[in-house]
């Protein structure tokens, strides 16, 4: 992904509170990038399984995490459909 | 209006209104960042002391986002989030506070402490993590001086607020809120007929007739017949047509809408009265439904449940409320 290109790792650990901060960012940004991943995954077509398998969870937590949230027009995959 | 029911509904737009602002940037868990957002927009005294300074909905949205991207710089990381959209909030599910939000909002609500938007504000600006302060830094301000205007703007009184008139037979229910808009582009949302299923969730759509809106026109309306989600709406028959009759428009502080139900015998219609009023970044809108009360034996039935009545009018006025701000974000 071009615009979030890590140009370089600062191990800076002068200042752990601005630090701390910065990691809740971060996290925000995670979990931005991985609602819409989810959501381009199952648009293209992708199960729940594959998704789950691509971000290293059991199926059942990846569904019981995102299912709800994403886009309810997309059609998604039934298990054994 | 006591504490409880204070807090209960600050805690309520509160939520709406950060939940919104998460669901347009890809989030389901609201934040400080979004819990900021929303007392930006509120119609309480916290919105319009930060409103007073400056601070508008589109600043706030922008001092937001470069503040995580600032933070996210700091470790060396070059990124921004993905742009962001419409507020889904509506179409989608799994929404929640962040743990930080909630206590913030659970303690602006503890003893001594008055439970409305201004309390949840003078904790929000509090908070430890410093996000929130380095925001109104961004945004040319400090929490100090933001304290002080919210002391200047809380002063009783300025919190005198209008009452609808009672009128014997009619029972009624009444809410304000606040639009990030000039007041004509209100006026003109609320004045097209077009435009009624926006904010009246009891609609789902407009038989487009082409007609001008014109004082005394009627149009007419079909009950929704599928919920956002896409699963059907189950509703008898004779309520699915409503007739909508344009009663008052006075250009652009006034106008009022009347509801029926042409094919149900007996039914009363509910007037919809809305008041707009110009304030700092926007519009504050006062909404006034009213209906008129059954007779005879009816009414003594009625009588216990008039709470309730009042808590689900209540609603339906919040959605409404919401519904306009939300057109406008």
């Amino acid at each position: 992904m071009e615009s979030s290109q890590i140009a370089a790792v600062a191990a800076d650990t002068s200042d752990p509170r601005a630090g701390l901060r910065a990691v809740s960012s971060l996290r925000l940004l995670a979990d931005t990038l991985e609602l819409l991943q989810v959501e381009a995954a199952l648009r293209s077509g992708m199960s729940w399984q594959d998704i789950a398998d691509a971000l290293g969870v059991t199926r059942q937590a990846a569904h019981k995490k995102h299912s709800k949230r994403i886009d309810p027009t997309i059609p998604t995959l039934r298990r054994n459909a | 209006m006591n504490k409880l029911v204070r807090a209960a509904q600050t805690s309520q737009s509160l939520s709406l209104a950060a939940m919104e602002e998460a669901s347009r940037v890809g989030l389901r868990e609201a934040g400080i960042g979004h819990l900021f957002l929303a007392l930006v927009i509120n119609d309480q005294s916290a919105g319009r002391a930060l409103r007073s300074m400056g601070i508008d909905l589109d600043a706030a949205r922008r001092a937001v986002e470069e503040q995580h991207e600032a933070q996210l710089a700091s470790l060396g990381i070059e990124a921004s989030f993905p742009e962001a959209g419409r507020i889904v909030f509506h179409e989608t599910d799994g929404y929640a506070w962040s743990p930080r939000a909630l206590d913030l909002i659970t303690k602006s609500s503890g003893k001594n402490k008055t439970g409305d938007a201004a309390a949840v504000l003078r904790e929000l600006v509090a908070e430890p993590s410093g996000l929130i302060a380095e925001i109104l830094d961004r945004l040319g301000t400090t929490p100090e001086a933001l304290l002080n205007q919210l002391d200047q703007i809380d002063s009783p009184a300025e919190n005198t607020k209008p009452v609808a008139a009672k009128v014997k037979g009619r029972a009624s229910g009444s809410m304000e809120t606040f639009v990030p808009a000039p007041m004509e582009e209100v006026w003109e949302f609320l004045a097209d007929p077009i435009l009624v299923p926006e904010w009246e969730p009891s609609i789902g759509s407009i038989e487009h007739t082409g007609q001008e809106a014109t004082l005394g026109g009627v149009w007419q309306g079909l009950a929704p017949a599928s919920h956002p989600d896409g699963k059907p709406v189950n509703i008898k028959p004779q309520y699915r047509r409503r007739s909508i009759e344009l009663v008052s428009a006075h250009r652009p502080e006034r106008i009022a809408w009347n509801f029926a139900h042409p094919d149900v015998s007996r039914s009363s219609s509910v007037l919809m009265e809305f008041t707009l009023v110009n304030t700092t970044g926007g519009t504050q809108v006062q909404i006034t439904k009213s209906w008129s009360r059954r007779n005879g034996w009816r009414s003594l039935v009625a009588l216990p449940l008039r709470p309730i009545q009042k808590f689900l009018a209540w609603i339906t006025l919040f959605q409404t409320g919401s519904a306009i701000s939300r057109a406008f974000r």
